[in-house]
């Protein structure tokens, strides 16, 4: 199958990994989200020195602001510790069976030495597919998605 | 197109591979039978999900409440059965997190208006140019009212791709 063939071939480290923002664990959530939006990423990775700890994303800011928790709580008490993590020579179908069954939205990705280095997502690897099937994706009609209308007459 | 063989990359259609001039012949049509058909498949056999959808002058605070029971990342925001705008997890990063003020405040104040949509019969290969042009996770889907019936995810599609396409799961 052509598809497997280039997912157990590609490496996770071919996505081009975005930069994604750095936090501590004892910073604030709101300190955190500053970042993220700096970034226009929708997630941090947060490191002690330069080893992963954790990852914070706005799926957890979503949560803690249901809870009616502050944003001025640590990062450490709305993160999610010890994260599934990928390595750079991973293949993208590691990748995509994480995101698939393992229900990850966002995988950090580690070096050889276990350093952080991105994030992948779901839009990464779409965009990854989108490339290489550019025939099917970009001969579509010259439009783009249709907008929600101001109902005429209303 | 990638040389099973040494690995290099080759201009797609090629037959053999400029590098150890082994032969390409077959994959660009294999690789055809993916385009062909996220192009021919409409975007309805994914099985879009229903929406969730809130009125305008819902509080944020409720609505994240809904998100998170729900366990999604998108709501449509609609009012007598009129789409208004879709809120995500990102218009909470951008625009209500850092005031707690906002959580009282009303959905609407807080959304993204007139979003990008598709219909049914929409081609997955359309739908997934529009995410990736745009940036979208979510795509509402409406009827030819534009009344929103289902919501489609980029995960919907690489789910389908990678499951279908790629044994993903075998």
């Amino acid at each position: 199958m052509f598809l497997r063939h280039l997912l157990t071939t590609s490496r996770v480290g071919q996505l081009g990994l975005k930069d994604v923002p750095v936090v501590r664990a004892d910073q604030t959530v709101a300190a955190a989200a500053r970042e993220m939006r700096s970034h226009s990423h929708g997630s941090a990775l947060v490191c002690q020195g330069r080893q992963l700890t954790g990852i914070f994303t706005e799926r957890d800011l979503l949560k803690l602001l249901a809870a009616g928790k502050s944003v001025e709580t640590p990062v450490a008490e709305a993160m999610t510790a010890a994260p599934r993590t990928v390595k750079v020579d991973d293949s993208l179908m590691v990748v995509i069976q994480l995101l698939d069954e393992g229900g990850y939205r966002r995988l950090p990705v580690i070096d050889a030495a276990g350093q952080p280095v991105g994030i992948v997502d779901v839009k990464s690897v779409v965009h990854f597919l989108v490339e290489h099937f550019p025939k099917a994706v970009y001969n579509q009609a010259p439009r783009v998605l249709s907008r929600a209308k101001d109902r005429e007459g209303a | 197109m990638k040389c099973p063989d040494c690995g290099s990359e080759n201009v797609p259609g090629a037959d053999e591979c400029q590098e150890c001039g082994g032969s390409l012949w077959g994959l660009d049509a294999q690789g055809n039978e993916v385009e062909q058909s996220i192009t021919a498949h409409p975007i309805q056999v994914l099985c879009p999900r229903e929406p969730i959808c809130v009125a305008p002058q819902t509080p944020v605070r409720d609505v994240l409440a809904e998100m998170v029971a729900r366990n999604i990342g998108c709501v449509i925001v609609e009012d007598s059965a009129q789409l208004l705008g879709v809120f995500t997890e990102r218009d909470v990063l951008n625009k209500v997190a850092l005031d707690e003020q906002n959580l009282s405040r009303p959905v609407s104040e807080f959304m993204t208006p007139n979003p990008a949509t598709a219909t049914k019969s929409d081609s997955i290969g359309y739908v997934l140019q529009g995410m990736d042009l745009g940036g979208y996770r979510h795509i509402p889907i409406v009827n030819s009212a534009d009344i929103v019936v289902g919501m489609i995810s980029s995960r919907d599609i690489l789910r389908f791709m990678a499951v279908k396409y790629a044994g993903s799961r075998n």
